[in-house]
């Protein structure tokens, strides 16, 4: 359905420049880890897919299966939405004074999605049945986990091709860390979703990775080949020690 | 007994009606200041322009005041998207919104105000409407009988329909769910595909849409005059934070309570009370429960 | 006399039928109303709405005199008496110049389209009685002298568009000058009829009356 191609993309903050020459390919229904250390530039990656700061240099590109090229490097945040790309974002960045019913709702903005919001509540219930539960109850008032839980449910109302998850384990206890990292390998698996996942978590990143990349200052630091070699590669073996 | 239950059932009534007219005041407020988080203390000032329209409107061409309101309500829209713009592109936008802000919407409240002084001078202004200075008298048995007034009546059947429509639209609708979110959460809703600006724009531009209509009843109930909107500041804003802000259903049960209380305290123990009493009740509950009486506070904002 | 009700209101009042019906639980003979304008004009249309069985209904209601509160208020006036300084009745002319200054003034609101109030009977008269008054004391005592000034004023009588002034020991006029009317006869809320004699009957001084007073209820439709 879509790969998401970046090339040689520059972007930062101001006059700060964060990420440097990173060219990262996400290939249609793989899920790749992009691993790093605190402050390396993973969030500041994330932010630029989904448009919401400009690169100062480089390209961001979704292909699709036919050939068709859609260019997000100078779309609006809305218009990459409407391209299909959801984001998880770092910290969850729920509407805490709303229910979780309508932070669900709200993640059915985008206007492909608003035809089939039943159909994708229920999947969101079926898929983490707490959150059914707590239909009426304000997000702000459920716990981390089912804040993580809902983060990612509403990112998938939205019915989107690529998924950006951004830091899934941060805040959670090691249980609800494994469980939260196996719920989105499963979730690339059944849907069929292309995914791209900022972790700092090296370990439990690559248990459903399909290849990853390390960043390190901005820059991309190491590309796997494949599965195989992010698992067993020394060079992950060092950055991971190393955090 | 029979004139105490008397008494008692016309203050009942009239604090309701009287309600709903304090809610079509604030409602606005609890949108512009409730949910977006703008301090319009211009909001009933803006009231009082919407009244003078009504005034021309009916003066000029004897156009009925609730028609007038529905007249200029969408004017009011252009003027609050405006407006918007404005505070947006010059404090919003570069974070200076709070105490540059509050003094935008000050200049802004006395150049409404001197401009109506100008326009129209400092009398006092009344509508002329076949139901005003009529009631509907209920006769229930001896010696107790409801006199509902007609103005209040019609300010109160109004009140409560534009009331319920904006709470079913910010309830029922996509983009009434993203105007209650907008200042929750910025960045969240723009990864949800929202324009977070055009929505407050257009959320502030209905909030100050409300002032056509409401203006329209603030002189259908009483005499107005280019400052009367001051005076009605304190009450507004206590009825917002009473209801909880962000919660129109909320500002809608505020101000009836405060109808009621001030009805039921201007018939037993005197009308000059009544402002002390809404303001007790005010603390009162914000003592107990911060967050007003249907405030949300689930968030760590 | 006995006081069965008295209360005070706050401005911001809203709807005056509550205390209205406290005090007609009262079953008071009169109701006395001291009142600014928008007190004035919701009380009014309180008695309107809810009635009341009081023989005499008014007193100090400031702002009925106000042309457009009048329009406004229109047949809700009747049988409301109120104090008031000047009003379009026939024997007002033992006030020299003033149906002079009126028209001219009515006019001059017309034709420029000023934003005052477009009879001016209430306080016109006096407020221009007022200069006229200390432009002939400055005249007879030649400066600017304020102690000389106020001296002549206490001291002398005046003729002016209000009559002849006398101040008393107290600094009021030496014979009060201020009207009782009585609201009557209105029928619609055209400006003009309150330009015409007829609608404020003057009840007291006694000297200029055109009218007895009557019961509040008798002047109700
Ligand atoms: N809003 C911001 N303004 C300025 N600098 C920022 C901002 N957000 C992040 N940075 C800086 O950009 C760098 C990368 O941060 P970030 O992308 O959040 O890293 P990560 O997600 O890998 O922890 C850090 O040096 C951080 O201080
Ligand atoms: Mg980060």
């Amino acid at each position: 359905m879509v790969e998401l191609f970046i090339k040689n993309l520059n972007a930062g903050y101001g006059a700060v420049t964060v990420l440097n020459d990173v060219t990262i390919d996400v290939p249609n229904g793989q899920t790749v880890a992009l691993l790093g250390t605190n402050g390396n530039g993973k969030s500041t990656l994330m932010r630029c897919i989904s448009g919401l700061i400009k690169p100062t240099a480089g390209s961001i590109e979704l292909h699709e299966d036919d050939g068709t090229v859609i260019d997000l490097t100078a779309a609006t945040p809305q218009e990459i939405v409407e391209a299909g790309v959801a984001q998880v974002p770092e910290g969850r960045r729920l509407f805490p004074d709303l229910t979780v019913e309508e932070n669900l709702t709200l993640g059915a903005y985008r206007k492909a999605a608003r035809a089939t919001l039943a159909t994708n509540l229920d999947y969101a219930f079926t898929l983490f049945p707490r959150l059914a539960e707590r239909k009426t109850q304000l997000a702000g008032s459920m716990s981390g986990g089912e804040q993580q839980m809902l983060a990612v449910g509403r990112a998938l109302m939205s019915d989107p091709r690529l998924l950006l998850v951004d830091e899934p384990s941060v805040g959670l206890a090691p249980i609800l860390v494994s469980q939260m990292i196996t719920k989105i390998g499963e979730l690339g698996e059944s849907r069929g979703l292309t995914i791209l996942m900022a972790e700092q978590n090296f370990n439990q990143a690559i248990r459903i990775a399909d290849k990853g990349y390390i960043i390190v200052h901005g820059e991309i630091a190491f590309a796997s080949k494949d599965a195989a070699d992010l698992r067993e590669n020394d060079m992950v073996k060092t950055y991971y020690l190393g955090a | 007994m029979a004139i105490f239950i008397d008494l008692l059932l016309n203050a009942l009534v009239i604090g309701v009606l009287l309600g709903g007219f304090y809610a079509a005041l604030s409602i606005g407020l609890s949108i512009t200041f409730g949910l977006l988080d703008v301090v319009n203390i211009a909001h009933p000032t803006m009231l009082v322009l919407g009244a003078f329209i009504a005034f021309l409107l009916n003066s000029t061409w004897g156009i009925d005041p609730v028609l007038a309101g529905i007249i200029s309500t969408p004017f009011f829209f252009v003027l609050g998207w405006l407006i918007y713009q404005v505070y947006y592109n010059v404090f919003e936008k570069s974070g200076a919104e709070s105490l540059r802000g509050l003094a935008f919407f000050f200049g802004l409240l006395f150049i409404i105000e001197v401009g109506l002084i100008i326009q129209f001078g400092v009398d006092h202004r009344l509508v002329e409407a076949p139901y005003i200075g009529q009631s509907w008298n209920i006769v229930i048995g001896e010696e107790i009988d409801v006199a509902i007034p007609f103005r209040l009546l019609v300010a109160f059947v109004v009140a409560a329909i534009a009331t319920l429509a904006i709470h079913a639209y910010l309830t029922k609708t996509f983009f009434g769910r993203a105007v209650r979110a907008v200042a929750q959460d910025m960045m969240a809703l723009r990864l949800m595909g929202v324009d977070p600006i055009r929505v407050k724009r257009i959320a502030f531009a209905m909030g100050v849409a409300t002032a056509g209509i409401g203006g329209a009843l603030m002189i259908i109930v009483l005499p107005i005059e280019p400052s009367l909107g001051r005076l009605y500041l304190g009450n507004v804003f206590a009825i917002v934070v009473l209801g909880g802000l962000g919660s129109i259903s909320g500002t809608l049960l505020a101000a009836v309570i405060i109808g009621i209380a001030e009805s039921i305290v201007a018939t037993f123990f005197g009308p000059s009370w009544a402002p002390a009493v809404s303001f007790g009740i005010l603390l009162a509950v914000l003592a107990f429960r911060p967050e007003g009486l249907f405030g949300k506070t689930a968030g760590a904002h | 006399m006995e006081i069965v009700y008295e209360q005070n209101y706050n401005p911001k009042t809203a709807d005056f039928t509550p205390i209205l019906r406290a005090a007609n639980a009262k079953k008071p003979d009169a109701i006395y109303i001291a009142s600014y304008p928008n007190g004035s004009a919701g009380l009014v249309r309180a008695l309107a709405e809810v009635g009341t069985d009081a023989k005499a209904v008014g007193g100090g209601m400031v702002g009925l005199q106000f042309a457009g509160l009048m329009a406004g208020l229109g047949p809700m006036l009747n049988g409301i008496a109120n104090y008031d300084f000047f009003v379009p009745e026939p024997t007002m002319n033992l006030y020299p110049g003033a149906s002079a200054l009126i028209d001219r003034y009515q006019s001059k609101v017309k034709a420029e389209n000023l934003k005052v109030d477009a009879l001016g009977y209430y306080l016109v008269p006096w407020a221009y009685a007022n200069l006229d008054i200390l432009g002939q004391a400055v005249e007879a005592v030649g400066s600017l002298d304020q102690v000389a000034i106020g001296k002549y004023i206490r001291d002398n009588e005046f003729t002016s568009v209000v009559g002849k002034i006398k101040f008393g020991k107290n600094g009021e006029w030496e014979r009060p000058r201020t009207l009782v009317v009585q609201y009557q006869g209105i029928t619609n809320n055209d400006l003009q009829q309150f330009a015409t004699p007829g609608t404020r009957k003057i009840l007291l001084p006694a000297d200029i009356s055109t009218g007895d007073i009557q019961s509040f209820n008798s002047l109700r439709k």
